[in-house]
């Protein structure tokens, strides 16, 4: 930025030369301007969440950790079924965080609460607009618009109109930018959405410590010498590496009771290559937009499964379980 | 000495027996003092807690913003005891009155902490319910009783610094705790000057009202905030007013979202508002406030006083060489912040870059602005007025990144170069290609091999057209001098990959006539700022 300039010139030459050094700039700039976004992005999050996470008075009627994981499981159903992108899931996830730990929200309202986020979420990160009562129809929901206009703009008032939250996910597109490893990102849909419905997870890590250890698990499934690149990731961000360790623990445990496999340079290669048969794990999808889902084969899958059944408090996003006021 | 002046103040209040002291009563507060040792602690009340804090802590506690905060229901007990204190002669008089605080809560767990008036107390006394036989008893009650019985309270007087309400916090739950340490959600009158007679009690004044938590600035009306002056524009989906703020004078620009009963809120207005939150610059508008009334969103933006569009209808020959570069160089300054937040903007035109008297450039109307996301991620092909769109999102691209602005910010420089635009489509989509081609050549296979992947891209649509120099389509441009022309050509490359970055065009030779420390200013800061620009007026 601050760079002394050359001297006016003029002619082709020169105007070339320019241009080369320019180019040059450019790839500096870039790499200069993923650390901006990242440093932005840790100091809105320091800002914004206060960890661990605690839910207002769990007094009777009023939403308890294990609805919020019921709700977390729903909104990743429901953004499956709208065709939405993972960030869009995620910044939904992390908007209805936001509300239940800022304000008591009693059971009946809450999966009111979890629509009016998955619609503020897909305003902010998707392009394609439709009306409340098409998405309201496509979810299958019976609120008026009414309803949820009434609701997204209390949780609006909530957030003070400052939606856009610092998630996971855009630690993760981030810190992929950084390493050069963007093309990872469509491997994790699943693995991310069963941590979006953990809220062991999400209560006790903050969103740059999940998404270190998402992306060191990323890098081990790649490379044997993943400390290397983590231990300066973590140092960048200025992240304690024994709360990424204990993280990435907690991480893969979860990850094998849900039936997911480790990532491994095989899958993340078959997963960007090939399109998803993965009805079998989401049977209720409509198979809008599955192609980024991970594609394992089915004996492997099982083969690779541990025993264990799912933990109760963190159902994973297989089922559509609307619960209407 | 405590014990003395308590004892005092009962019997003139007529509430306790000259031979009966006031007994101590507990709190959770108490229990977890670190400096607090228990005399005798027993299923009785008759508890005497000694407490020593030293002269550092109680003048803490005048620092401490959570006490100073609190509004005291208590000042006539306080100002009496004051007086007493004065009659005694006591060595921290002075700080009696700031140290003094009462606070009086209606959580479903009263606990009731209060500065004592004393500042060297030893022990405290004071009268407890006869029938509370467990300390924590209190813990059950559902509110104060106000009955005026003095045995109902159970009112505590120790001398703490706010370390001392952490163990509270975490002996009693989280939002209790949360209310406790910050009482600002009542607001209590004082009509202590009103009064007439004497409190039936030493623990609350009857005098004053307890008004319900209101959070003022909301429920004020935004007309009676701001009065209008004049409108300044009308869109599809709002209307700009400029306004007065009644408050102090100052001028703002009140964008009015009427609400259709039946759609819900448009996406433009969260994106706006929750880019807007974010994004602090001084060649961004500013945002200053929102309002929800009357099914009627209102943003409070900062005023402007004319858009670009309307200057270049003023300057129908294009603006001065030098006001082009400052206005050029603030437009790309303010694109690269958004760009390194990862923000497109997607509507850049002359409507929505606003100009104050001084000549500084805003950037507007981030309602169609979002987040970037990963490349594979699919957009909308239809953003950007027609005329301000590259052809690779004409020809229908939607893996677009920052250089889809970047085509924007050199239509922009040619139409303030020449006072007109560029590429002044007028039917459609093939129309507008056909004026970019025609300016910069057909697409070449060779160096832009991507082209021939595009959906709406069919090979011999177009007549082979020769790129032009700027200066044979206007000759306009020789004031922007050949430096400029070539900053103008690598805004507008047809291959979006060889088009320059934000922050790369800021370094282009073409602004070398700039002073240096430009680049160094912080984001908040005008260029104007700079010596060698303060006395450069533009309009």
């Amino acid at each position: 930025m601050g760079r002394p300039k050359k001297r006016l010139t003029s002619g082709c030459a020169a105007a070339a030369a320019g241009g080369k050094k320019l180019m040059q700039d450019e790839v500096q700039s870039s790499q200069l301007q993923s650390s901006i976004l990242l440093q932005s992005l840790l100091l809105r999050e320091k800002r914004v969440y206060g960890f661990p996470l605690t839910l207002p008075a769990a007094t009777d009627g009023m939403i308890g950790w294990r609805e919020r994981n019921r709700e977390a499981a729903w909104l990743c159903t429901a953004a499956r079924r709208l065709g939405l992108g993972l960030d869009s899931t995620t910044m939904a996830v992390a908007i209805f965080d936001k509300v239940l730990t800022g304000t008591k929200v009693p059971n009946k309202y809450v999966n009111c609460v979890a629509v009016a986020s998955l619609s503020i979420a897909k305003k902010l990160c998707e392009d394609h607009e439709e009306d409340a009562p098409v998405f309201l129809g496509r979810l299958r929901l019976e609120y008026s618009s009414q309803e949820l206009k009434r609701m997204e703009l209390l949780i609006l008032q909530t957030l003070s109109w400052d939606a856009s939250l610092p998630n996971t996910y855009r630690f993760i597109e981030c810190l992929l930018q950084k390493i050069g490893a963007p093309f990872l990102l469509s491997s994790i849909k699943c693995h991310l959405e069963t941590i979006l419905c953990d809220s062991n997870l999400i209560a006790n890590f903050r969103p740059s410590v999940l998404a270190l250890s998402i992306v060191s698990l990323l890098i081990e499934a790649t490379n044997r010498h993943w400390h290397h690149p983590v231990n300066a990731l973590a140092r960048m961000c200025k992240l304690p590496m024994c709360e990424i360790t204990r993280c990435r623990t907690r991480i893969a445990s979860l990850w094998s009771r849900h039936v997911l496999p480790m990532p491994s340079t095989f899958h993340l290669l078959a997963s960007s290559s090939s399109s998803s048969n993965n009805q079998s794990t989401y049977p209720q999808i409509d198979g809008e937009e599955s192609d980024e889902e991970m594609d394992f084969p089915k004996s492997r899958r099982q083969a690779v499964m541990s025993p264990s059944t799912p933990s109760p408090t963190s159902p994973s996003p297989r089922a559509l379980q609307p619960t209407p006021c | 000495m405590w014990g003395k002046i308590t004892s005092h103040i009962g019997v003139w209040l007529g509430l306790e027996e000259p031979d009966r002291p006031m007994r101590a009563s507990c709190s959770m507060s108490m229990i977890h003092h670190p400096q607090m040792t228990t005399v005798r602690n027993s299923k009785s009340s008759d508890n005497l807690h000694r407490i020593t804090v030293s002269p550092q802590r109680i003048t803490d506690v005048n620092e401490s913003p959570t006490i100073r905060k609190t509004s005291s229901i208590f000042t006539l007990r306080r100002s009496r005891n004051k007086e007493k204190k004065l009659k005694n002669g006591s060595p921290k008089v002075k700080n009696v009155g700031e140290m003094t605080q009462s606070w009086h809560s209606h959580n479903q767990i009263n606990t009731i902490l209060s500065a004592t008036q004393n500042s060297t107390p030893e022990k405290q006394q004071r009268k407890d319910s006869p029938k509370e036989k467990n300390i924590f008893s209190f813990l059950s009650r559902q509110s104060r009783s106000r009955s005026g019985n003095p045995a109902d309270h159970n009112n505590i007087s120790i001398s703490k610094s706010p370390s001392i309400i952490s163990p509270l916090s975490q002996a009693s739950n989280t939002s209790t705790s949360s209310k406790t340490t910050t009482p600002t959600s009542q607001s209590v009158a004082d009509f202590t000057h009103l009064r007439k007679r004497r409190p039936r009690s030493a623990h609350y004044d009857p005098n004053t009202i307890q008004l319900p938590a209101k959070k003022e600035i909301e429920s004020q009306n935004v007309e009676d905030l701001y009065e209008k002056i004049e409108k300044l524009g009308e869109g599809s989906y709002a209307t700009v007013y400029k306004c007065e703020s009644r408050l102090d004078n100052s001028i703002v620009a009140l964008k009015e979202i009427k609400l259709q009963f039946q759609e819900g809120l448009p996406f433009t207005a969260i994106r706006e508002a929750s880019l807007l939150r974010n994004l602090r610059h001084a060649n961004i508008v500013s945002l200053h406030d929102i309002f929800y009334q009357h099914n009627q969103l209102t943003f409070v933006f900062e005023y402007m006083k004319m858009d670009l569009s309307k200057y270049l209808e003023q300057n129908v020959y294009g603006l001065d060489s030098f006001e082009i570069k400052l206005l050029l160089f603030q437009l790309l300054r303010g694109l690269d912040f958004c760009h390194r937040k990862k923000i497109l903007h997607r509507d850049l035109k002359p409507q929505n870059l606003l100009l104050d008297e001084d000549g500084v450039l805003k950037l507007a109307d981030f309602g169609l602005a979002r987040a970037k996301s990963v490349p594979s991620r699919t957009y909308s092909h239809e953003v950007v007025t027609l005329w301000y769109r590259p052809p690779d999102v004409l020809l229908g691209s939607t893996d677009y990144s920052t250089s889809l602005d970047m085509w924007g910010v050199g239509c922009i420089f040619a139409e303030i170069c020449s006072g007109t635009a560029l590429f002044p489509g007028t039917k459609d989509v093939v129309d507008q290609l056909d004026k970019i081609f025609s300016v910069r050549g057909a697409p070449d296979h060779q160096k832009w091999p991507e082209v021939l992947s595009l959906p709406r891209y069919t090979p011999d649509l177009f007549p082979r057209y020769r790129e032009l120099s700027f200066i044979a389509v206007n000759p306009m441009f020789t004031k922007i001098l050949k430096s400029g022309q070539e900053l103008l050509g690598m805004l507008l490359q047809l291959r979006p990959e060889s088009r320059v970055s934000a922050a790369s065009a800021m370094l282009h030779p073409y602004f070398a006539s700039l002073p240096r420390e430009i680049h160094l200013l912080a984001p908040n800061q005008s260029i104007f700022k700079l010596p060698e620009l303060r006395d450069f007026k533009a309009f």
